[in-house]
């Protein structure tokens, strides 16, 4: 039988869905940024006593993650485009402190440091690193930066403990709360390579249309639900 | 509904993909054109709920909720890879053969960089761009020329009617940058200095990690066509996706619009 409760619940349960939503157009919308992790949000069933003996619930978002999983590696021929192959993320100095980004776009500064998009310094072992004027840049696959023949230094490759919280910050940026960073091991850095997004399309679509399906289903007993609680109360009042 | 608004900003990135796509492949064939890259950052996100935050029960939300706004231009990179070589027998084609750009002086005075070394001769015998733009450190032919030489080291020489041995007019400098991705493109195969580029080192072509000159070659566009029709591709089916993602947003709309009937 409907009641106030269930019927709160429905709404809260629709707009738990639109959190949903906005997350599965997020990661499209990102179908194509290099570096892009995709966002998974969370539900649990929250009950709530009514009564004695009834009981009811809703399902609410309660945390977004990040799918860390790789993403594919595009060749760009760019010397400065580095991907990670396996675990670890680069350390970017920004003015809010250390970041981490899996987005290796870089370029030159006027001063000649490896730099991202918005001009944050690229951390290596030994601080920001400093290409310069420098021709032949390598970088092997243990992050060595080699310019004109001489190492100059090791890219900061770095992993985050179980506990740690990775919140996005927008730019690629990703900062960590909590639980500790540590080098990573066991990754591999490739030059003239930028790692994709690792959204896929079709699971997305796939959980699009799900999420439609669901809210359609919560509009269909919200409606039911309406027309049972006017009837309901009609008979209430001419009791009365 | 936040979705709308979210799809749109990552079909309007498309377009403009598209756009730098379309611009790049009508420069396929432009002496000295480099390939322009669109690239794409996620955008800043809206905190639904805040890590540390009271949860209804009384305990602590450990995680929060950050839900992204989509997805914005980070930045229009050219990619300074080398283009093809092609022959073309002119005396007066250059090309150079690694780092390094001419230098040439604009009507208003101030020095644009070019790796488009197709030049010609002016009226008065100087050395000038196609746009009529002279070359610096200026360089005059002589009228009564019978032979340009150009050796890869930049030295430009020539030889008289009644001279053996030829005469040395000077020498082609380059210029380079520590950061030429950082170049303003200004249209006409020219690039200028910006505070992003630093500041023009220049120097003799083949000393000092300056490239060389080649006479009778003319760099060609470094356009990967294959690879621009894939982006294409990409960039389409992506906008599409987004279109989808809108469409099922209104469809939503709709049906919460009818609930009350």
């Amino acid at each position: 039988m409907a009641s106030i409760e269930f019927v709160s619940g429905l709404v809260g349960s629709s707009v738990g869905l639109e959190g949903w939503f906005e997350v599965i157009s997020h990661n499209l919308s990102n179908l194509q940024t290099p570096g892009f992790k995709r966002h998974v949000l969370s539900f649990e069933n929250e009950e709530y006593e009514k009564s004695e003996t009834e009981k009811g619930f809703w399902i609410r978002p309660t945390k977004l993650t990040l799918d860390l999983s790789q993403g594919l590696l595009k060749p760009t021929g760019n010397p400065l485009d580095l991907a990670i192959s396996g675990e670890g993320f680069f350390v970017v100095q920004t003015p809010r402190g250390e970041r981490f980004t899996r987005k290796g776009d870089f370029s030159l500064d006027r001063n000649g440091f490896l730099v991202t998009n918005e001009g944050f310094q690229v951390l290596g072992e030994g601080g920001p690193i400093e290409i310069g004027r420098g021709r032949g840049v390598v970088i092997n696959e243990r992050g060595e930066v080699t310019v004109d023949g001489e190492v100059i230094d090791t890219l900061r490759i770095v992993t985050f403990s179980k506990e740690a919280r990775l919140i996005p910050e927008g730019n690629g940026l990703i900062r960590a709360e909590g639980g500790e960073v540590f080098p990573a091991e066991g990754f591999s850095v490739k030059q003239g390579f930028l790692e994709g997004s690792n959204v896929s399309p079709i699971e997305e679509m796939v959980r699009l249309m799900n999420l439609i399906r669901l809210f359609e289903a919560y509009q269909k007993a919200l409606q039911t639900s309406f027309e049972d609680l006017s009837r309901k109360l009609i008979q209430e009042v001419i009791k009365v | 509904m936040q979705a709308l608004w979210i799809s749109a900003t990552g079909m309007k990135a498309q377009e403009m993909r598209i756009n730098v796509i379309a611009n790049n492949l009508a420069n396929v064939n432009t002496t000295g054109y480099k390939t322009s890259r669109l690239e794409l950052e996620d955008l800043a996100y809206e905190t639904l709920k805040a890590q540390g935050a009271q949860a209804a029960g009384g305990t602590q939300i450990p995680t929060g909720i950050q839900i992204g706004l989509g997805v914005r231009l980070s930045a229009i990179q050219k990619n300074f890879l080398q283009g093809d070589y092609q022959q073309t027998q002119n005396p007066l084609d250059l090309a150079i053969q690694g780092r390094g750009f001419f230098q040439v002086m604009l009507p208003d005075g101030t020095l644009a960089y070019t790796r488009a070394g197709a030049f010609k001769i002016s009226q008065d015998g100087t050395l000038v761009t196609s746009e009529g733009y002279p070359l610096q450190p200026e360089i005059v032919i002589p009228r009564e020329a019978q032979t340009i030489t150009v050796l890869p080291d930049g030295t430009v020489s020539v030889t008289l009617p009644g001279e053996t041995a030829p005469r040395q007019l000077g020498r082609i400098e380059l210029a380079d940058f520590v950061n030429p991705a950082g170049l303003r493109a200004m249209g006409r195969n020219l690039f200028v200095a910006t505070e992003a580029s630093g500041d023009p080192v220049t120097g003799n072509p083949g000393e000092e990690g300056f490239g060389t000159i080649a006479q009778g070659f003319l760099e060609m566009s470094n356009v990967d066509l294959v690879g621009e029709m894939v982006e294409l591709i990409m960039a389409q089916r992506a906008y599409e996706i987004n279109a989808k993602v809108i469409q099922a947003a209104d469809d939503m709309l709709t049906s919460t619009v009818n609930l009350k009937r």
